[in-house]
């Protein structure tokens, strides 16, 4: 082999080297992916009072091993569920820091960002070592005889946390019978989160007063 | 020069969540940082499903374990465990950096390697077990609380050891690659692959595992402290697979490329992989020390 042939040959041979460890190292890094750490599965519940929406019911289901995590340090008596005390301090301990977030919790009142600042009426329910956080996100929006266009999507900003919602009833209605309401669960387009790799599972919502 | 280049630039991706702290109970300053993965997919989605999915069928059955006392979902839970641990080291942090630098700046042996994993894993599970067992038994504190606290300080003293490994390499590459005579230089460098492989699985294992942790405090919750510590040797078990596995494939990667080039160059080049190794670590490990440090403070 000439000099520049096998000149040649070396520097193919390194170029090919390098591909093989970036194309090795990529495909290991893109395999590594072992987020979230919290999973949970989500029912709404959008409530009406008599001027239109009221707010959104949330219903959180943990998976069991953080629902164990929060019982081992919350449950102070053992008996396997909480009581009022005990609440309080989950709420402040293992809720209330998530308010920077949103409560994960993000809405739009006809395409305009809706900032959740505040919530009522939480609880923390756990029985069977399962673990189910409740609140109450006030939200009001007066209907008219024109459509209002609502979307709830629930994501955890950071990606700690997984949302998904229940397969049975993962929306349900209250006191709606004055008004014509529409709703739909989908992947919103729109939203990306973690490096725009997942778009959040969104309610879409219409609602107007019944003619 | 390229490959240092990127392989540098790829260590960077791998370092980043070493620090997660979950955002339901911490504050928002000291909360989760996402690590951006090296490329987007939609099969990332299915990964999540299957990860949660494999976590409810531990649970579930750790609860039937418990409730029946059979032979049967055990053996599977320690099949399941064990994948757990694979996919769990897989993730972002974990020492794979640590150990590539290892491997980069040492001429290390596939024994080695897998050694390092081994013992990397065990320390970091045991450092999870020791975490919530003396968190129940002996403190009787919230684990939640002080498990973001005791992160806190072992990741301290882990980037503070990291640091100081990694400035260790640097001035050793730097003194070998510059001021002794090029026959002595192979010597010494077969001699430092056999040193510091407890030393450095000590520097990256020390954080408590946080899938230790939890499936223990699963366990603990049903009464069943002995699964939980079997359950954890498995978890352990298949971190170490995973981190011999990309300790193997970084030798076999610096072994081709050093059978590339001529015995005199290749010194050379394991010289100068050693000296960008070694400040690579030292530096990652001081930001990342200082950045825990800052996050404490302020």
């Amino acid at each position: 082999m000439s000099g520049l042939g096998q000149l040649l040959y070396m520097v193919h041979r390194k170029i090919f080297l390098i591909g093989i460890t970036v194309f090795v190292w990529s495909v290991i890094g893109a395999l590594s992916w072992a987020h979230p750490h919290v999973f949970i599965v989500q029912r709404l519940n959008v409530v009406f009072d008599d001027k239109g929406l009221a707010g959104i019911k949330v219903r959180w289901k943990f998976d069991d091993m953080f629902a164990s995590m929060i019982a081992e340090d919350h449950d102070v008596n053992r008996n396997g569920k909480f009581e009022a005390n005990e609440i309080q301090t989950v709420k402040e301990k293992a809720f209330s820091f998530i308010s920077e977030h949103s409560y994960f919790t993000f809405i739009k009142i006809d395409n305009a960002p809706f900032k959740v600042k505040f919530i009522r009426d939480f609880k923390a329910i756990l029985k069977s070592k399962k673990l189910v956080y409740e609140f109450l996100i006030p939200c009001h929006v007066t209907a008219t005889n024109q459509v209002k266009k609502v979307t709830v999507a629930s994501y955890d900003p950071s990606y700690y946390t997984a949302i998904y919602f229940t397969q049975k009833k993962p929306v349900s209605l209250t006191t709606a019978d004055r008004f014509d309401v529409k709703t739909a669960l989908k992947e919103d387009p729109d939203t990306k989160i973690y490096f725009d790799m997942i778009h959040p599972w969104t309610l879409f919502m219409e609602f107007r007063q019944k003619l | 020069m390229l490959l240092l280049v990127v392989l540098l630039g790829l260590l960077g991706a791998w370092i980043g969540p070493a620090w997660s702290h979950n955002p339901f109970t911490s504050k928002p300053e000291t909360q989760h940082k996402a690590p951006e993965p090296l490329f987007k997919s939609p099969v990332f989605v299915k990964i999540i499903l299957w990860q949660h999915q494999l976590k409810q069928k531990m649970s579930e059955l750790i609860r039937i374990a418990r409730s029946e006392g059979s032979v049967k979902p055990l053996i599977v839970l320690i099949g399941l465990a064990f994948l757990y641990g694979v996919i769990h080291a897989a993730g972002p942090g974990h020492g794979k950096v640590v150990a590539m630098s290892y491997v980069l700046s040492h001429r290390a042996t596939i024994l080695g390697g897998m050694l390092f994993g081994l013992c990397f894993a065990l320390i970091h599970a045991l450092s999870g077990v020791v975490g919530v067992l003396g968190l129940r038994y002996i403190i009787q504190r919230s684990v939640s609380e002080t498990l973001a606290s005791v992160t806190t300080t072992t990741q301290i003293i882990s980037f503070g050891l990291i640091a100081l490994l990694g400035l260790g390499i640097l001035l050793k590459h730097g003194y070998a690659f510059l001021l002794t005579p090029a026959s002595s230089k192979e010597t010494q460098s077969q001699e430092a692959s056999r040193k510091g492989v407890l030393a450095w699985a000590v520097a990256v294992g020390l954080v408590p595992c946080p899938a230790v942790v939890m499936v223990m405090l699963f366990c603990l919750s049903m009464d069943a402290m002995i699964l939980g510590l079997l359950l954890a040797a498995c978890i352990s078990m298949g971190m170490a697979t995973t981190i011999s596995l990309v300790v193997i494939t970084i030798i076999m990667g610096k072994a081709g490329i050093l059978n590339a080039v001529s015995k005199n160059y290749s010194i050379r080049v394991e010289g100068i992989i050693g000296v960008f190794s070694g400040g690579a670590i030292s530096i990652f490990g001081t930001l990342f020390l200082l950045s825990t440090i800052n996050s404490v403070l302020y």
